[in-house]
């Protein structure tokens, strides 16, 4: 490596741990589209995996990760409307009482050898806090692993797939058992039984992924994809952290 | 051995701080994933085996050999005989933890060290470099018998050394201070002792036997939903495969306990043998 190789690789993965950076900050706003726009490829083959599949394509990232979190964020307003009157349904009131951040730790960034692409991994010690239709808010751990390629476009480093496998997931200040509902022998919370009916709905209302597959999962401890980024020539499908690898 | 100079030294030590960033990074990823034995044969100094160290709470090991057989080792047979009670009790897992791509290492447990708040100083000289980290980290674990899970909170620091052999970065030395080991839903500030009721359970494996401070209160077989005792896989439950070599030179938090640097905090320096070593 010549010494202007070993700079530039050290300055690109400076560059690009502040385009994932923007993306925490984008995604903790709810900003998706601006997201996309700004910091995410040109390219028509972007995509976003998660433990469920992968969702394909530059219209399906913005059915899926810009519009219909506004339609989430909507539904749910009107449900907190629901229950009380005095909550105004409006574009400017979505996210109510939300709070998330998905934190960015454990960088490990390899640029490939020919400088047009880059495979990071981080993880993400992540809560996710959201206010109820009943009025009570509630926050979640959400512990997960980020594999992201990127691409150079002119001078600046794009996404290119983002892939989250969520490993852990559990109500804040509760002991973490790995399974969901009431706790074994709760009393019965009919409210709070109608209000997770509620929320799931909306959330299987969402675009389905392109391509639906169990990718991810801990159930048997550390998965083993997505592969820890390692140094690389170039990128090819079979190490691509997009569908590429399972077509 | 390669060496530096001039513009090219300056060049070695900027591109180092995010190499170094990144075999620390490897660090957490292949101890997450229990693939220990990679980590020391992939990451660790080749050149300077009598010199590696590892310290944590309590006990420290020098030398490959010892380090392999506290850190390294163990992984496999604890899996495969995980594996073999968990087919015993719940045979509806067979087919999954039987596939060709099961590393049966991956069942002990889930231990996800994070990495934050890094400061790296690489040597004038740039053959060798110190590196600290905070990680807020966790564990999860897994009960298969009896088909509950659990996690707990472990946050430490990591103090490092790291030299450079044959145009990469190694491992030379470790420092981990663990400050926090509590369950979820358990204030650490009143931890109880692992094993104990309410408790984090004890930690499985040998990537590290329970801390002195922190010992099951009871060590008890796993039971299956029969009800049934079954045997305790070789290394499950802190098994000390090795004997430190020295003491640890840290403690949880205690209400006790005055808040000490350790690891210390890197500062700029020539050559490695002119300063402190981790």
């Amino acid at each position: 490596m010549t010494d202007y190789e070993a700079l530039q690789s050290a300055y690109d993965i400076y560059m690009i741990k502040n385009v994932m950076g923007r993306h925490a900050y984008h995604h903790a706003l709810g900003d998706h589209r601006a997201e996309l726009d700004e910091i995410w490829s040109q390219r028509d083959d972007i995509s976003w995996g998660n433990n469920m599949g992968f969702w394909v394509g530059r219209e399906t990232m913005y059915n899926y990760y810009a519009d219909a979190k506004e339609v989430q964020d909507e539904a749910t307003l009107k449900l907190m409307a629901k229950a009380n009157p005095k909550i105004e349904v409006k574009k400017e009131n979505f996210q109510l009482g939300a709070l998330l951040m998905h934190s960015l730790t454990t960088p490990l960034i390899q640029v490939a050898n020919d400088g047009k692409t880059a495979q990071g991994m981080w993880y993400s010690l992540g809560q996710v806090t959201n206010a109820g239709p009943d009025g009570k808010a509630s926050g979640q751990w959400m512990h997960e692993r980020y594999a992201v390629d990127f691409i150079k476009e002119g001078e600046d480093w794009k996404i290119w797939h983002f892939f989250v496998g969520t490993d852990l997931g559990c109500e804040a200040g509760k002991p973490f058992t790995g399974k969901f509902g009431p706790a074994p022998g709760a009393e019965p919370d009919p409210q709070a039984e109608e209000n997770r009916k509620a929320m799931m709905a909306i959330m299987e209302a969402l675009p389905k992924p392109t391509i639906p597959m169990e990718l991810y999962h801990c159930k048997y401890g550390w998965h083993n994809e997505p592969h820890f980024p390692r140094p690389y020539a170039t990128h090819t499908a079979e190490i691509s952290y997009g569908p590429e690898k399972y077509l | 051995m390669d060496k530096f100079n001039g513009l090219s030294l300056e060049a070695h030590r900027i591109a180092s701080i995010p190499q170094i960033e990144n075999l620390m990074a490897l660090h957490s990823y292949y101890h997450a994933a229990n693939m220990n034995s990679n980590e020391l044969t992939d990451i660790w100094s080749k050149e300077q085996p009598d010199e590696v160290s590892w310290q944590q709470n309590f006990g420290f090991w020098k030398s490959m050999p010892h380090m392999s057989l506290y850190y390294g080792e163990g992984h496999w047979d604890t899996g495969l005989a995980l594996r073999e009670q968990i087919i015993e009790a719940r045979p509806e897992l067979k087919d999954d933890l039987m596939q060709p791509d099961m590393d049966v290492r991956r069942l002990v447990e889930m231990p996800v060290h994070t990495l934050t708040t890094s400061i790296v100083e690489i040597a004038e000289d740039g053959m060798s470099a110190k590196g600290l980290w905070y990680t807020p980290g966790y564990a999860l674990r897994r009960n298969y018998l009896q088909d509950t899970a659990s996690a707990c909170w472990m946050w430490e620091k990591y103090g490092a050394d790291f030299v450079w052999e044959n145009g990469e970065w190694k491992f030379l030395h470790i420092q981990i201070g663990m400050d926090i080991m509590a369950d979820y839903g358990q204030s650490w500030a009143e931890p109880k002792p692992m094993g104990a009721p309410g408790g984090p359970p004890p930690a499985g494996g040998p990537g590290g036997p329970p801390p002195e401070e922190a010992k099951p209160a009871k060590k008890e077989a796993p039971v299956g939903k029969d009800g049934k005792k079954l045997k305790v896989a070789p290394s499950m439950g802190g098994g000390m495969a090795c004997p430190p070599d020295g003491p640890g030179k840290y403690s949880v938090y205690s209400r006790t306990r005055i808040p000490t640097e350790y690891p210390k905090i890197p500062e700029p320096y020539t050559t490695l043998s002119e300063t402190f070593s981790y």
